[in-house]
């Protein structure tokens, strides 16, 4: 009984001991295999450019239109996203140099915006492109809405600085206003009826001119605050509500009778008269205190992440780039391998021996993993300490996952072999294979952008469970998730046994 | 467990038998009615032309094929039945090169040695051995690719013997090999057969059957005949062939008197240069009559010997009578 396991072993050895010493005689295959995956990605981090695209933009402006004035210094603010070409009138120029991609973008900007704005329309600002990816479509729908917003808050925030301005008239009125309701009331708490006459009238015309001198601005940023969602008792709103009220309770005070002895009602009208006019005063210096952004965008959101480290956008990319090439490596071994025994005639001798199916296959399987493992922990080596990319998570169920990952990758590359006549076969079927990989693990494609069935096809390749996995272990540093784990291994596991009697097949006699 | 069927030969020294042994292939036979009957310790040869199922005889023998029908036993076994332990006992050396061209002379009798279950121990002490045998010990350390053809087959032949097989299959060993090297392999051959092992060996060399204890002749994958090498001989010449040169011509009336002789079985002819070529049934009483008929004729003979015609010439001739007898 021990002899014979002890013979198993021998003869597992032996494939291991061979694919092993095959490896070491080809130094040159052995540094590819190492280097390459590693320079690759050292490209690619050198490479990538986290930088926005800046569209070089040409404006088409009417002849005689206003807009032609401001553009240029408007550019300005754009800089970072948009190069500023220069201004045609002529639409067709623009056309041409669109077409001829001498431009990226064409910004036609409406006649006479004051007009359309006047007539209750929106004043349009078309911007014409020539992409045809959809992700540059997008990044210029993007920059287009960004800049009319940017547009549209820049000329709130003029209408609001000219609402402060008006504001400040508008306390002088007010400051008047309360003077006459003051003299008012005094005059009454006197008896002199006819001097309160006199004031109440003071009061009830600079009261008509405090409404009338109210202020379009003002006006216009209430109505504003409103439709944007402003709070109820924002500034604008308030002072307009405030105004409106002391119009109501002064037109209720009427003259006073001279002949009357009771004015206690009216005493006490002045009275709220007065507090609500020093609360309108109060209101306006409030109103003018407020930043003019604050009004224009009360609103604004920030982004914060909870992860620990600052990540680079060459992070993202680095555990689905080291799945793929793990993948791909350990896959086209494993599919070169059985095809090459099998060509030449190697198969025939091992059928005539006492190796069978499964000790060929362990033997293959462990020479091949130790390989991969061995590229693996070079790879990661280089990248951690070299590349500088974290691994937050816990380096044991970061190896346990590139080793279920070489695992499983192992198995598919076995199975391509027991279906490959030839060698080219054999690297054909492993390229398409990566071809999948590449489009179907998630690596510049999110699986959510997936139909469901097709992702299905997804959650059969290793790569997209391996990439999950290691996605949040190195740069989440959590815990690696139990059901990917064990379904990543579960399909390496099935993939071994039906390798297994696949090459049992294939080693019977025929 | 049920044991398998086992087709024991009645003579337990009988290594490999077969029966009508027949194998096609879509429905084409390679091979068709092979009776064999190999005994132990002995060298078999497999002779016939390229393509007449040679290689496809040794598969079906060591289990890599399957017969269509027919019935084969190798060690008492039908070798698609064979365990573990009657596979340890069979050596087979596959016609092309099947080791691996990136290790080396070392490596790859390792790796053979491996396959076989051979501990580090045996492993070694059978290395040194087999390097010896096949004079490989001073490029041990070579690349497989980097050596010779002829070393290529002497490494094939050295890991077919790493395990120390009691049965070894051997096809084509000296194919595409130059003479003197062919000869050193039939001489490894003699040395395994001492030891006490069965060799089956395929060759196209017709010349090789002189080395063997047994030769079988396949043609268009019929077995035509199994017989020592001598017995092939005779059989393919009607017996045995003298040579008799006269110092002058041989006369029309005893030419045909010598045709007449009793212990001539075959027709007589001249061969040139005033010798005569005759078939009898056996040189070594024919020969002494022979002499004393000429003394009676008085006829002055130069020489008289027994000839021996070439492996060449005998398996030609027995390809000849074969397709006389198709014809017929």
């Amino acid at each position: 009984m021990l002899s014979n396991i002890l013979r198993a072993v021998t003869r597992i050895w032996a494939f291991i001991s061979k694919e092993g010493a095959e490896i070491l005689h080809q130094p040159r295959l052995l540094l590819t295999l190492i280097i390459g995956p590693f320079l690759i990605l050292l490209l690619f981090g050198l490479g990538y450019r986290d930088e926005p695209r800046v569209l070089r933009t040409l404006f088409v402006v009417p002849e005689g239109s206003p807009v032609e004035g401001w553009i240029e210094d408007y550019m300005s603010q754009f800089e970072d996203r948009l190069e500023f070409v220069g201004i045609t009138h002529d639409p067709q120029e623009a056309d041409r140099r669109l077409r001829a991609q001498d431009v990226d973008l064409v910004v036609v900007t409406p006649d006479d915006p004051e007009a359309e704005i006047n007539n209750n329309e929106q004043a349009v600002f078309t911007l014409y492109h020539y992409e045809i990816d959809p992700y540059e479509e997008a990044y210029v729908r993007v920059i287009g809405r960004a800049y009319t917003d940017e547009l549209n808050e820049e000329v709130l925030t003029l209408v609001a600085e000219q609402g402060k301005v008006e504001a400040e008239s508008l306390q002088e009125d007010t400051a008047l206003a309360l003077g006459s309701v003051s003299s008012m009331r005094q005059a009454i708490e006197q008896g002199d009826i006819a001097a309160a006459n006199s004031s109440r009238e003071e009061l009830q015309n600079s009261l008509a001119f405090l409404r009338l001198a109210t202020g379009s601005s003002l006006a216009f940023l209430g109505a504003i605050e409103q439709t944007t969602g402003a709070p109820v008792d924002s500034e604008a709103q308030l002072i307009l509500t405030q105004l409106t009220d002391l119009q109501t309770k002064i037109d209720t005070l009427n003259a006073l009778d001279l002949n009357a002895t009771d004015f206690s009602d009216e005493l006490a009208l002045a009275e709220e008269i007065e507090t609500e006019l020093t609360e309108v005063d109060t209101l306006l210096t409030n109103f003018r205190s407020v930043d003019s952004e604050v009004l224009v965008s009360p609103f604004r959101s920030e982004v914060v992440s909870v992860t620990t480290v600052i990540l680079q956008p060459i992070h993202f990319f680095v555990p689905a780039v080291i799945s793929l090439l793990l993948q791909h490596t350990a896959v086209t071994i494993a599919a070169l391998s059985l095809v090459r025994e099998r060509r030449s005639g190697a198969m025939e001798l091992f059928r005539a021996s006492p190796v069978s199916s499964f000790e060929t296959l362990t033997g293959k399987y462990i020479s091949h993993f130790f390989l991969t493992v061995l590229l693996a922990t070079i790879l990661t080596l280089l990248i951690v300490y070299l590349l500088k990319v974290p691994l937050l998570g816990d380096w044991w169920e970061y190896g346990l996952v590139i080793a279920a990952l070489i695992f499983t990758s192992l198995g598919i590359g076995f199975n391509l072999s027991l279906s490959a006549r030839t060698d080219s076969q054999a690297v054909q079927s492993s390229m398409v294979f990566l071809l999948t990989s590449i489009f179907f693990t998630g690596f510049f494609l999110a699986l959510y952008r997936f139909w469901w069935p097709v992702r299905l096809i997804s959650w059969l390749l290793p790569a997209t469970y391996s990439t999950t996995l290691l996605q949040n272990v190195m740069l989440r540093g959590q815990e690696m998730a139990l059901p990917l784990i064990l379904a990543l291994t579960g399909i390496g596991a099935l993939l071994f046994l039906l390798a297994w009697y696949r090459l049992k097949r294939m080693m019977a006699s025929e | 467990m049920q044991e398998p069927a086992i087709t024991q030969p009645t003579n337990p020294q009988l290594i490999i038998l077969t029966q009508n042994l027949r194998k096609e292939f879509d429905g084409t036979p390679v091979v068709q009615d092979v009776n064999l009957a190999v005994p132990q310790g002995k060298i078999f040869g497999f002779i016939g032309p390229s393509g007449c199922g040679k290689t496809t005889t040794v598969r079906l023998l060591v289990g890599t094929y399957q017969p269509t029908s027919g019935e084969v036993t190798v060690l008492g076994r039908q070798p698609r039945q064979f365990r573990r332990h009657e596979r340890e006992k069979i050596g087979y050396m596959p016609q092309q090169f099947v080791l691996y061209p990136d290790l080396t002379v070392r490596q790859n009798l390792n790796f053979a040695a491996s396959l076989y279950g051979l501990g580090w121990r045996e492993r070694r002490t059978h290395l040194r051995e087999m390097l010896d045998l096949v004079e490989l010990t001073e490029h041990r350390d070579k690349i497989a690719q980097n050596i010779s053809g002829g070393m290529q087959r002497r490494l094939s032949l050295a890991s077919t013997l790493m395990h120390k097989p009691s049965l070894l299959f051997l096809d084509e060993p000296t194919a595409g090999i130059d003479p003197v090297l062919r000869r050193k392999f039939w001489d490894y051959f003699r040395v395994l057969q001492k030891r006490g092992q069965t060799l089956f060996i395929t060759t196209q060399y017709v010349g090789e059957a002189a080395y063997c204890d047994y030769v079988g002749v396949m043609s268009r994958g019929r077995l035509l005949t199994v017989d020592s090498p001598e017995g092939l001989r005779r059989k393919a010449m009607g017996g045995d062939v003298i040579l008799m040169q006269l110092t002058g011509t041989l006369p029309m009336e005893k030419w045909f008197s010598l045709q007449e002789l009793p212990f001539i079985t075959g027709q007589v002819y001249p061969v040139g240069d005033n010798t005569w070529r005759m078939v009898v049934a056996d040189a070594s009483v024919a020969l002494p009559e022979l002499v004393a008929w000429t003394q009676s004729a008085h006829l002055e003979v130069v020489s008289m010997r027994e000839d021996q015609p070439s492996f060449d010439d005998v398996f030609l001739q027995l390809m000849q009578n074969e397709e006389e007898n198709s014809a017929q």
